[in-house]
């Protein structure tokens, strides 16, 4: 049996030593290619958002006005958003949004809610078009995890409640406004007038972990 | 004597010794001995690589008879090789070599050679293919070196072997996609070269990729990378070149790229392309995509 394996060993090494002067009959060779494709954001932001309220005196219920978002992304991103203040350019006022979001939820949900001592609110969360197409507007849930949410900070600007994250793709979102006014109470408070800002959003690419 | 067991290894180790003799075709390089009655040179080229002949050995007393005290001097004829179909190795590709010249000279059909001075007894020659001959078209050259007043004339066989080989360029081609939205077909600014040397066309490189991944294991499906051939020597534009002017990869699948009468034409470089275009709301993950491409070449008939 060893005398075998040895005669077999002869016979390659005597295979391996002499194949120099064989052409091959086939021949291999390996290419490593790299395709390097840097991580890119595009987003493109949607109309711009009126919100018009001619007859201040007739609120009471939840309006709501909307925009769109559309973000392509080829890498993880975290989305955040923020509005400035709200405010008059003639007279430098600032408008208050002082009823809370989840006061405006409520009211969404269809929950009695005692009437706001303060005259205007807004909520503004941003909806995957996709996933919620079947949703009426009004109807949306806020645990759905297709939406995400804002708050009010410092009683006159919103922001996002976090930085939320989202995954290579295509994201063509809803950003809806639902803003409500008192139909009494304290809105004499607030002076008529053209009040603008804007929704300033950030996308930043988040850390690859290798 | 041998046991039975010994003896069925010895048959083995035999038969072993006998196929690898058979399969090895060893690059023969030979010159008969003249003192034979048949003389013949065989030169036999598989690859390029120049072949020498040993010393083919002249002496007076191979002259005839009635020749051989004259104490003249002693030439060969030039000659040439030719095949089957009349066609020539040029005599460029040969050379000659004997103690009366400086070193090799290439071949010159005008030319008598000196062999053996009229002083001299005996002297010698080689002959030499240069590497270059291997690209001519293979087969078997013969022709007939005649000296003077020898008895016999020189038979030479020059056996130009089909060869192919290749080289590629470079073993690492990396392509950037800096603005991914930008479009969705990309192609590569630079060419992929191969280099395939050959003496005939009956081939192919085919080409099979390997799965590409980048750092997080996000996969690049080899279906999404294109090729195309160019003449390495003809400037492109590549805005004007379409996604429909290129192939693809398939997955785990052989991919005949480049063939014999296509290089013959020309098409030695290969021009890569990636579409990142893709279904609904789907993209292809940033990253670092490694993989390999594997390039066979295969010659289609070795009968040749």
């Amino acid at each position: 049996m060893k005398n075998l394996i040895l005669i077999i060993l002869i016979f390659l090494t005597l295979i391996l030593v002499l194949s120099g002067s064989i052409m091959a009959l086939s021949q291999e060779k390996h290419l490593n290619m790299l395709i390097d494709i840097s991580p890119y954001i595009s987003l493109e932001l949607g109309e711009d958002i009126d919100i018009d309220i001619d007859k201040p005196w007739q609120g009471g219920e939840i309006k709501e006005s909307k925009s769109g978002l559309y973000l392509k992304t080829n890498t993880k991103v975290e989305l955040s958003w923020e509005t400035t203040v709200l405010s008059n350019a003639k007279t430098g006022r600032v408008l208050p949004l002082g009823i809370p979001v989840d006061f405006i939820e409520r009211l969404v949900r269809g929950e009695k809610v005692e009437a706001s001592e303060q005259a205007f609110g807004l909520n503004t969360f941003l909806v995957n078009k996709e996933t919620e197409a079947n949703n009426h507007n009004t109807q949306r849930k806020n645990s759905d995890s297709s939406r995400l949410d804002s708050s009010v900070r410092e009683g006159n600007r919103l922001q996002s409640r976090q930085a939320y994250q989202l995954d290579p793709g295509v994201h063509n979102f809803d950003i809806i406004v639902q803003y409500y006014w008192a139909s009494e109470g304290s809105w004499s408070q607030i002076v008529a007038g053209e009040y603008t800002g804007e929704i300033i959003y950030t996308v930043a690419a988040v850390e690859k972990e290798i | 004597m041998l046991k039975i067991k010994d003896r069925k290894l010895f048959l083995i180790y035999i038969l072993l010794i006998f196929t690898s003799l058979l399969i090895i075709p060893i690059n023969l390089i030979s010159a008969a001995d003249l003192s034979a009655s048949e003389y013949e040179i065989n030169l036999n080229m598989d690859y390029p690589q120049e072949i020498t002949s040993d010393p083919i050995e002249i002496n007076r007393i191979f002259l005839e008879a009635e020749n051989r005290s004259d104490h003249k001097n002693i030439y060969l004829e030039s000659f040439t090789l030719n095949n089957s179909r009349g066609k020539e190795i040029p005599a460029r590709y040969i050379k000659i070599e004997t103690p009366h010249l400086q070193g090799k000279e290439t071949l010159d059909n005008r030319t008598r050679y000196l062999i053996i001075k009229n002083n001299q007894e005996k002297s010698w020659f080689k002959i030499e293919l240069i590497k270059e001959a291997a690209f001519l078209e293979p087969g078997e050259y013969t022709g007939i070196i005649t000296i003077d007043d020898l008895d016999w004339e020189i038979k030479v066989t020059a056996l130009i072997k089909p060869f192919v080989s290749f080289s590629i360029s470079d073993n690492t081609f990396k392509f950037e996609i800096t603005e991914p939205f930008e479009r969705n077909f990309f192609i590569t600014d630079d060419l992929y070269l191969i280099d395939v040397d050959s003496n005939h066309s009956n081939w192919e490189i085919q080409a099979e990729l390997d799965e590409f991944t980048n750092e997080q294991g996000e996969k690049l499906n080899p279906e999404y990378l294109f090729y195309r051939l160019e003449a390495a020597d003809r400037k492109i534009d590549i805005n004007y070149l379409q996604k429909d002017q290129f192939s693809n990869f398939n997955e785990n699948k052989m991919t005949i790229m480049i063939n014999g009468s296509g290089y013959d034409q020309g098409l030695t470089g290969v021009r890569f392309g990636v579409d990142l275009a893709r279904e609904s709301t789907i993209v292809q993950p940033s990253g670092l995509y490694s993989g390999k491409i594997i390039f066979t070449l295969r010659t289609l008939d070795n009968n040749l």
